[in-house]
């Protein structure tokens, strides 16, 4: 009895240090922080002295260092150009993988140590933070933000409930059908994207077109879940309203759609990112990839070699926009003034974003910005098609955002239970019943009939 | 005189009690915090972001309806048990086989045993993730070149393949570890013990289940309670097979998936705890579970 008193003794710190490594992990993060702690303390106290002889003009004798946690590399090109009109201003930019991000960044809000002065949100969850109240109202009288160039889509999103805008972004990423020119001509008798768009221009009509193209061998779509990212813009309402999950129309019609793709083998029945849908861009077999712009960015665009010249840009059954990255400075910053001025730069300055997009060809948030790029050469992955004329026409046509703060899960968990219903395992009703079930397992608050 | 030396010796007692303090301030931080906290927010209603609002029992009272939390318990503990078998039954087999035959490259056997456990398991799980995702994935392309029927296969709809392909993955990466525990045991048996045997006239297989298996009991369980609390916590492998929802139809959803997503992905602060607190009392269970059971068996023998 003794030695099983012992024993348990011994064993019970063990289970429960490690059972705390599973659950109290929102804790034990916030020890990584305590290093960014010290810095700001030191900035609050470098703060308190310049804001005694603070200059009355914007100019560039601002200084300080300013801490911006971003969940993307790119937000760091903006730095160099910044430098160069504020040389006194150190910007560290911490990058935090966009899947960690907001288990990262919630603990340091609630706790107040070492919270950065800038932090970003993905669209899957920046409706949350905008709702939070962490980030400060950008059109308030220290920093009054004018929106009149930026494309409406953004200031949308980045405004919460009340109508206060929180966030805004340096890029916007309007949504296109990424097409082989080559199949095109060969299939459907012209490369030409207005044309092309003609013959996509409802979902049954892209069905139709990969039945045409499945006769030469040809899988129309790398993987039907890209499509996806469109048909939410197919919506009437958002996935929740008034506390209530609303199941649009559109998105079961979307599921039958799925299916038949599935059925007859539309596609290369892989996951998004997978191997061999990455390497559909160089493949004789697959026709488009139903992408935003970031995924000219980032998929086709540095693939592409011996079909460079063979892709272009169409629109397909409905504009839509996918993505994106928001920017919004803390509410309790010590460097607000620092902050806005890097803010200011990236989101709202048409020259340092026109300097950007023309280096990186990444699709900004500026109207004036866009249209100056729109004139320029055409791309040679595009056989000469100017993706920002393209993309300029998509965002003048898009719908009003549908987002929420519940997507990141919502969509997930949409896209579980149509692949369920697409390959066969369930029926549209156990599909959609499952669907709800994981909805309010996730979110009791929402109300699910 | 003599006063002023028992003081002294008591003094210097109490620097025993310095020695240990790191721990204990290691471990209060690190360990003891955050289980008080997770404690604490276990009752409470919290997003991450707004300010924390009681709950009273209400996250214990789903807790104890969560159809998903008992499908979690038990889709970890059958990946745990499926694993745990067949990785008791290798070690004890390739311990015998290395402790009682001469085995020429016998180091070399064992550490390339060992080397699977030395591999991040998140990367172990993106590895696998690769091997069988798609119809032109390796392992599909290696059947089609076979000319096997059906291939390919959609491995990852099937939730059959896919959980136990999970605990395939844990048997890969834990066996040749337990191997090496078993082994270690088996060093402690006197060898006297042996060689009486031995004059009794005992088979090598008699000798192995009727000296060794006993006397290295403790150290099976050892094994068997540190494999259920490790088992039971499982995340990274099934987390990174697939899509870290526990796809397809939540067969690899484990527990600490599920509490994560519900923390970090959902933002359910207070729920997320409240399972972390279930999967305590669970773990401890089992642990009380199999220690009992084990020395039951010493008893009787």
């Amino acid at each position: 009895m003794k030695k099983r008193i012992a024993a348990l003794s011994i064993l019970m710190p063990v289970a429960v240090s490690l059972a705390a490594c599973g659950g109290g992990g929102s804790v034990s993060s916030a020890g990584s922080t305590t290093e960014a702690e010290d810095s700001a303390a030191v900035e609050t106290a470098e703060e308190a002295d310049a804001s005694a002889e603070e200059p009355e003009t914007e100019n560039a004798s601002l200084s300080g260092t300013l801490e911006v946690w971003s969940s993307g590399e790119e937000l760091g090109r903006f730095v160099e150009g910044f430098q160069k009109e504020y040389p006194d201003v150190t910007v560290n930019i911490t990058v935090v993988p966009n899947a960690d991000f907001i288990a990262k960044l919630t603990p340091t809000l609630a706790g107040g140590q070492g919270a950065p002065d800038i932090f970003t949100g993905e669209s899957d969850y920046v409706k949350y933070l905008v709702e939070s109240g962490f980030w400060d109202d950008l059109q308030s009288a220290d920093y009054g933000a004018d929106v009149s160039d930026v494309w409406e889509y953004i200031v949308s999103v980045g405004t919460d409930s009340n109508g206060v805008l929180r966030a805004l972004s340096w890029q916007a990423s309007p949504g296109s059908v990424m097409y082989r020119r080559d199949m095109a001509r060969e299939v459907l008798g012209t490369d030409d994207p207005a044309e092309v768009a003609e013959m996509l221009s409802s979902n049954a009509a892209m069905l139709d077109v990969a039945a045409r193209l499945k006769e030469q061998g040809i899988k129309m779509f790398a993987s039907w879940q890209d499509i996806m990212n469109m048909q939410f813009s197919n919506r009437k309402e958002p996935w929740v309203t008034d506390g209530k999950l609303v199941v649009d129309d559109s998105l079961l019609e979307f599921m039958d759609m799925a299916k038949t793709i599935t059925e007859n083998g539309y596609d290369l029945g892989v996951d998004p990112w997978a191997p061999e849908w990455s390497a559909a861009v160089e493949s004789d077999d697959t026709f488009c990839y139903v992408l935003p712009s970031w995924g000219y960015q980032f998929v086709v665009k540095p693939a592409a070699d011996t079909t460079k010249g063979q892709w272009a840009l169409c629109q397909g059954s409905v504009p839509y926009v996918k993505g994106g990255t928001w920017l919004g400075i803390y509410k309790d910053s010590p460097n607000k003034e620092l902050a806005w001025a890097f803010l200011k730069y990236c989101c709202l300055n048409s020259e340092a974003q026109q300097a950007y997009a023309s280096e990186y060809g990444e699709y900004v948030s500026l109207k004036s910005a866009d249209e100056a790029l729109a004139s320029g050469e055409g791309e040679e992955v595009l056989g000469g098609q100017n993706p920002f004329a393209f993309y300029n026409e998509q965002m003048s046509k898009i719908p009003a955002d549908l987002m929420t703060a519940y997507d990141g899960t919502i969509n997930n968990a949409f896209l579980s239970a149509t692949k369920d219903y697409a390959t066969g395992i369930k029926s549209k009703e156990e599909a959609l019943s499952s669907f709800k079930a994981d909805v309010q397992n996730a979110y009791p608050e929402i109300a699910v009939d | 005189m003599r006063d002023g030396k028992k003081r002294s010796t008591l003094n210097k007692s109490r620097y025993g009690y310095l020695f240990i303090a790191p721990f204990f301030a290691v471990f209060a931080v690190f360990g003891l915090y955050p289980v008080l906290y997770t404690a604490f927010l276990s009752f409470k209603s919290w997003d991450g972001l707004a300010v924390v609002k009681s709950a009273g029992g209400k996250n214990y009272a789903r807790l104890l309806t969560d159809v998903v939390f008992y499908q979690s318990l038990w889709n970890t503990f059958r990946i745990w048990i499926v694993n745990f078998i067949p990785q008791l039954l290798s070690a004890l087999v390739l311990s015998a086989v290395f402790t009682f035959h001469k085995i020429r490259g016998k180091n070399f056997f064992r550490a390339s045993f060992y080397l699977p456990n030395l591999i991040t398991a998140a990367s172990v799980g993106l590895l696998f993730n690769l091997l069988f995702n798609g119809d032109k994935s390796a392992v599909n392309h290696l059947l089609v070149s076979l000319g096997v029927q059906k291939a390919p296969f959609d491995f990852f709809n099937s939730t059959v393949f896919t959980s136990g392909l999970v605990s395939y993955i844990q048997w890969w990466m834990w066996f040749g570890y337990t191997t090496v525990i078993v082994m270690a045991g088996i060093t402690t048996v006197d060898p006297g013990i042996y060689d009486a045997a031995m004059v009794d006239g005992a088979t090598k297989g008699q000798t192995y289940r009727k000296i060794t298996l006993p006397l290295i009991r403790p150290t099976l369980i050892y094994l068997t309670i540190t494999s259920i609390i490790g088992g039971m916590q499982l995340f990274d492998v099934p987390a990174t097979l697939t899509n870290g929802l526990g796809d397809p139809r939540k067969s690899i959803l484990t527990t600490s998936m599920y509490l994560y997503n519900q923390g970090f992905k959902n933002h359910n602060y207070g729920y997320a705890s409240a399972v972390s607190a279930g999967l305590f009392l669970i773990i401890m269970i089992l642990s009380a579970f199999s220690m009992k059971a084990m020395q039951r068996k010493e008893e009787e023998s």
